[in-house]
């Protein structure tokens, strides 16, 4: 067991490579120190089973405060700066900037794996993209008619561009069932809020639009 | 001339900064006893990852909240060196006054009979 724990440090210093460097060579250490001692104590108490509760509960914790670090850091560049300057919240910097990585990751994905696997990922991180564009619009200060509009679209594009990029849309669907529905599901998670055609009902009306007129083709 | 903030400026606290600053009420401490100090309090209900942990203490030793008192093994737990944590006089004050704001807060609620297991007026 003495080993086991041993291996639980070690896989925790090295998940510390997420933070930020300045960041990490601060606290990391003490961060470090800290997990040593909650495991332990918690191994002494409530065994294999707390241990692993014990991680659950730091893995949800490195996650949320990593992103929060980054962020933090993001305030500090150039472009944070210049956003703030120009009054504009820096969360749409980052959020563009998370947009453009994950349709990159998509495109990537799709050049590279030729099974239907691609396809998932490019429609399924054109439809996050799609929306989280959408809500960066939706939260702007400046809400216009044409803005409005100008979301409403993006969402829509980001339902129908996936199956648009198949050469054989309706054969895709119906091969590829499981897809639809982990396209819905990802359109219900990353939704923005506010509007009544953001909500849940809605995705799932524009999912079958867009189905029916796959099938349709 | 900067006007320095007042601390009601800085309420409400995050429920994290908060605890921390009242575990730190009684004296200083390493970061695993504020660990364990919020569990106490808390009856534990909130436990702080190390990431929370350190990321607001980081924020608090921006804002002038608390500051670092030296760094010595603890001798309940090992020999090895620990970092300890105080509050200064803004971080006093600033922890007073979101005492403050939450005992406010449950006298209101006492006054809907809320607390103390009676019912609530609209309830009557």
């Amino acid at each position: 067991m003495t080993t086991k724990v041993g291996l639980s440090e070690k896989l925790y210093r090295s998940l510390l490579a997420i933070y930020p460097t300045d960041y990490r060579r601060e606290y990391g250490p003490l961060m470090a120190q800290v997990f040593r001692d909650m495991q332990r104590a918690t191994h002494e108490q409530e065994g294999v089973m707390g241990v692993a509760r014990l991680w659950l509960h730091t893995a949800i914790d490195l996650g949320a405060t990593a992103g929060a670090e980054h962020y933090a850091e993001f305030r500090r560049t150039m472009m944070g700066k210049t956003l703030e300057k120009l009054e504009i919240d820096p969360r749409y910097g980052a959020w563009l900037l998370i947009t453009a990585m994950i349709i990159a990751a998509g495109v990537l994905t799709k050049a590279f794996v030729k099974e239907s696997g691609g396809s998932l990922v490019l429609g399924a991180s054109i439809l996050i993209a799609a929306n989280l564009l959408a809500a960066i619009i939706m939260e702007a200060a400046i809400r216009t008619r044409g803005l409005i509009l100008v979301s409403a679209c993006i969402l829509i594009a980001g339902y129908l561009l996936p199956i648009v990029w198949e050469d054989d849309p309706a054969r895709w669907l119906q091969e590829n069932p499981m897809n639809i529905w982990l396209i819905l599901l990802l359109g219900l998670w990353s939704r923005p809020r506010g509007m009544w055609w953001m909500m849940p009902v809605t995705a799932f009306i524009l999912g079958a639009i867009q189905v029916a007129v796959s099938l349709l083709l | 001339m900067v006007t320095p903030p007042t601390p009601d400026s800085f309420l409400p606290l995050t429920p994290a900064a908060f605890h921390i600053l009242l575990a730190l009420a009684d004296g200083e401490k390493h970061g695993y006893g504020i660990m364990q100090e919020v569990i106490a309090l808390s009856d534990g209900q909130i436990k702080l990852g190390p990431g929370t942990l350190y990321g607001t203490i980081k924020r608090m030793l921006s804002d002038g909240w608390i500051e670092e008192s030296d760094e010595r093994p603890d001798p309940e737990l090992d020999d090895e060196r620990r970092r300890y944590y105080r509050l200064t006089d803004l971080g006093n004050k600033v922890v007073r006054a979101e005492a403050g704001r939450l005992s406010r807060l449950v006298s209101a609620a006492r006054a809907k009979r809320l607390l103390g297991g009676t019912r609530a007026a609209w309830q009557l």
